[in-house]
């Protein structure tokens, strides 16, 4: 008993020992690792924006907001400031940090975006760092676990090519570069930029209307008419503030980009999507006009249009905007099969190889818009490629035959016949509505069993409702 | 009479210590000789320095936990012998991770998950459980630096062959803090931008060659050994059967 208690208390002492001399040594080091990190940040920034190197600086914890990392402010010799750099957290997981670059005087310089991408030979941290404009001012490796000749080869040769580009169009080298994998992190570096530029511009024009805004988020995606998306945004106390729909329309002259934001009844404005780049003087003048609306209750936004001379594009738009506002979901939801669904029966068991059940829909004047059908098949054996599987889904068809949309509901196949089956649906609807039997034939064929059998259900449908007409 | 016996008693520790420094270096090289530690030699040595940086921490952490090991050898019982072994070790690997990302944080994110696992590096046990744990302090310390050293030197012998093979150049001051960065040989031929050296593939191949090249080394000295020992056996066979042969003479005379 007395050895054992011996035995513990020895390796109570080597332990209490080996603790005492890691927390020494961590207190020694803790400092200087935090500024050797802060001061290679703030070297590499300030030498891509052109600035001294800072002889000193100060850091700042003190979040602005709790998307705000910290910021630090670089000194000369003379304790003259050179430059600040204010760092952000990214909701992207593969930026792992954007900073904002400015020189003494406080003037944004530009925006510098780190992503770390881990390619077949180790980590690769990439720094993209954009203008005011958003062209690449240089594309730099920070640091890397590649081989250093490989590494040194792409930044020799295949770096320069990026400076000066916009990082919304970048042109990528189309050729062997000597170093597959390290270009493949920068190209995974820029990209993500890219799409984080998207992000943040859209972030930017909903801060017209929510100053608060601190990040959005898609809450419903619509395939049919003029308006894109409905748009959640937040403050950084996760509040809602409002929402935001994105519009599209062409008129006669130009195709006109909008975002419309209503919040809670109240019509907070409607402004062109990326003003700086997309639209013309002619829309920022109508958009002027409608300025004067912000603010108003929704009701009284449309009886306005009445009233006053507005562009008539922008006016249906915003009204279609407003419709949107007011739907509940399952309107929200019904709309996806047909535009201008309104009313709609319960739903209709079958007896069909095909189709299991279908509903009618209805216009707001009540007339009858259509029926969506509802089918499945089962794709086992039909082809030899692939085990198959059940498929689902939904055909709306207007009273005429054309088809309004068809959906995929579910999908037993293959992840890639799947997706591509979607992305033909997505950009074939994206063209045109009303189409007929032999459009969808045309759409839709394909020597995949997925895209067959999708046929099928559609076509199935389409003969169902013909049938229905001929009654 | 005593001061010569002194001083010769000082001059077989000296030689007894440079014997343990050398042996590690060479003759009994961990990697190429015992097989250990062969994980971080497979994994960090895709290039010199990487390889050198690594090296240099073992060194550390080989040292001073052999230091460490000797000085509490005898208070620590058999049964908690290696768990008291590791937990040094572990301490010594802590802080080694700790000095290196604040001085040479390159390295630091180059050797990566490497640095805490040097914890599980064979050699170093084998060093604190088979020689410190049995030895005095001074000569525990002299084990260590020349085991270590020769891993280091290992590693850099793989590494630079990997690097070389693989970009046909050697670069320098990209993860250690040196005052400058550059290459030391640069072929510039395509010949030598063989991409598999680089994979854990290449630092098979290499490992492999430089084994091959050491055990013929070692047959080479172990045939040459022999031969100068089959030399000697003979020359002292002829010896004996001379001085047989001179004797059966003088006893024949002698009759005579």
């Amino acid at each position: 008993m007395l050895a054992k208690l011996k035995m513990a208390l020895i390796l109570c002492v080597i332990g209490a020992a080996s603790g005492l001399g890691i927390v020494a040594v961590n207190s020694f080091t803790e400092d200087i690792i935090e500024q050797n990190r802060m001061r290679e940040q703030l070297e590499i920034y300030f030498d891509l924006y052109g600035l001294d190197m800072p002889d000193s600086f100060d850091r700042d914890d003190e979040p602005r907001d709790i998307y705000c990392r910290w910021e630090a402010v670089g000194y000369d010799a003379d304790r003259n400031r050179i430059g600040r750099i204010v760092t952000y957290c990214v909701e992207d997981e593969r930026v792992s940090e954007r900073a904002e670059v400015f020189d003494k005087d406080g003037n944004l310089l530009g925006k510098v975006f780190r992503v770390e991408h881990t390619n077949t030979f180790g980590l690769v941290v990439t720094l993209v760092a954009l203008d005011t404009n958003n062209e690449i001012i240089e594309v730099r490796i920070a640091r890397h676990e590649n081989t250093p000749t490989y590494v040194r080869r792409i930044i020799d040769n295949h770096l320069e090519p990026f400076k000066g580009q916009d990082i919304n169009d970048v042109s990528f080298y189309d050729g062997s570069t000597g170093a597959t994998s390290t270009y493949g992190s920068i190209i995974h570096a820029v990209r993500a930029t890219a799409d984080n530029v998207v992000d943040d511009r859209a972030l930017s024009d909903y801060r017209v209307f929510y100053p608060d805004a601190a990040y959005y988020e898609r809450v419903f995606e619509y395939t049919l008419g003029c308006i894109d998306a409905r748009i959640a945004v937040y403050d950084s106390d996760d509040e809602l503030l409002g929402h935001v729909y994105p519009a599209w329309r062409a008129n006669d002259h130009e195709e006109i980009a909008l975002n419309i934001a209503i919040s809670e009844g109240t019509f907070k404005g409607v402004r062109a999507a990326r003003p700086d780049d997309r639209a013309s003087e002619e829309l920022l003048q109508a958009l002027e006009k409608y300025e004067e609306l912000d603010g108003l209750p929704i009701d009284d936004v449309e009886a306005d249009f009445d009233e006053t001379v507005y562009d008539p594009t922008i006016n249906h738009l915003v009204t279609q905007a407003i419709i949107r506002c007011q739907e509940s979901d399952e309107q929200r939801e019904m709309r996806e099969y047909f535009l201008w669904s309104r009313g709609w029966d319960d739903l209709v068991e079958i007896d069909h190889e095909i189709l299991q059940s279908y509903q009618a829909h209805y216009d707001e004047d009540g007339d009858l818009l259509g029926h969506v059908y509802h089918g499945e098949i089962d794709t086992s054996g039909l082809s030899g490629a692939y085990d198959g599987g059940i498929l689902k889904a939904s055909v709306a068809v207007f009273a005429d035959g054309t088809v309004s949309s068809v959906h995929l509901v579910a999908s037993e196949e293959s992840d890639f016949a799947t997706r591509t089956l979607e992305d033909n649906i997505r950009i074939f609807f994206e063209r045109s509505e009303g189409i007929d039997k032999d459009g969808l034939a045309d759409a839709f064929s394909g020597s995949t069993t997925t895209a067959s059998a999708f046929n099928e259900i559609v076509e199935a449908a389409l003969d169902y409702e013909n049938a229905r007409e001929g009654d | 009479m005593a001061q010569q016996a002194s001083a010769k008693k000082k001059r077989k520790k000296d030689l007894q210590a440079l014997a343990v420094f050398t042996r590690g270096i060479i003759k009994e090289n961990s990697l190429f000789v015992l097989l250990l530690g062969m994980c971080p030699a497979l994994a960090v040595t895709s290039s010199l320095e990487t390889g050198l940086g690594m090296g240099l921490l073992v060194i550390f952490v080989l040292t001073l936990s052999n230091i460490v090991v000797s000085l509490i050898r005898k208070v620590i019982p058999d049964e908690i012998r290696i768990p008291a072994y590791i937990v040094v070790i572990a301490t010594f690997v802590t802080i080694v991770g700790l000095l290196t990302e604040a001085f040479a944080p390159a390295l630091h994110e180059s050797l990566g998950i490497f640095i805490p696992l040097i914890v599980v590096n064979c050699l170093i046990m084998e060093r604190a459980n088979n020689f410190a744990s049995k030895n005095n302090v001074l000569m525990s310390a002299i084990d260590g630096i020349g085991v270590a050293l020769g891993f280091m030197l290992a590693l850099m012998l793989i590494g630079g062959t990997r690097e070389f093979l693989a970009t046909g150049a050697i670069a320098y001051g990209i993860y250690l803090p040196l005052p400058f960065e550059g290459s030391i040989i640069n072929a510039g031929l395509t010949l030598f931008q063989m991409e598999v050296f680089i994979g854990p593939a290449g630092g098979f191949i290499v490992i492999g060659f430089w084994l091959a090249v050491f055990k013929a080394i070692e047959l080479y000295n172990k045939r040459k050994k022999k031969e100068a020992r089959d030399r000697w056996i003979e020359k002292k066979k002829k010896e004996a059967a001379e001085r047989k042969r001179r004797k059966a003479m003088e006893s024949a005379g002698g009759s005579a």
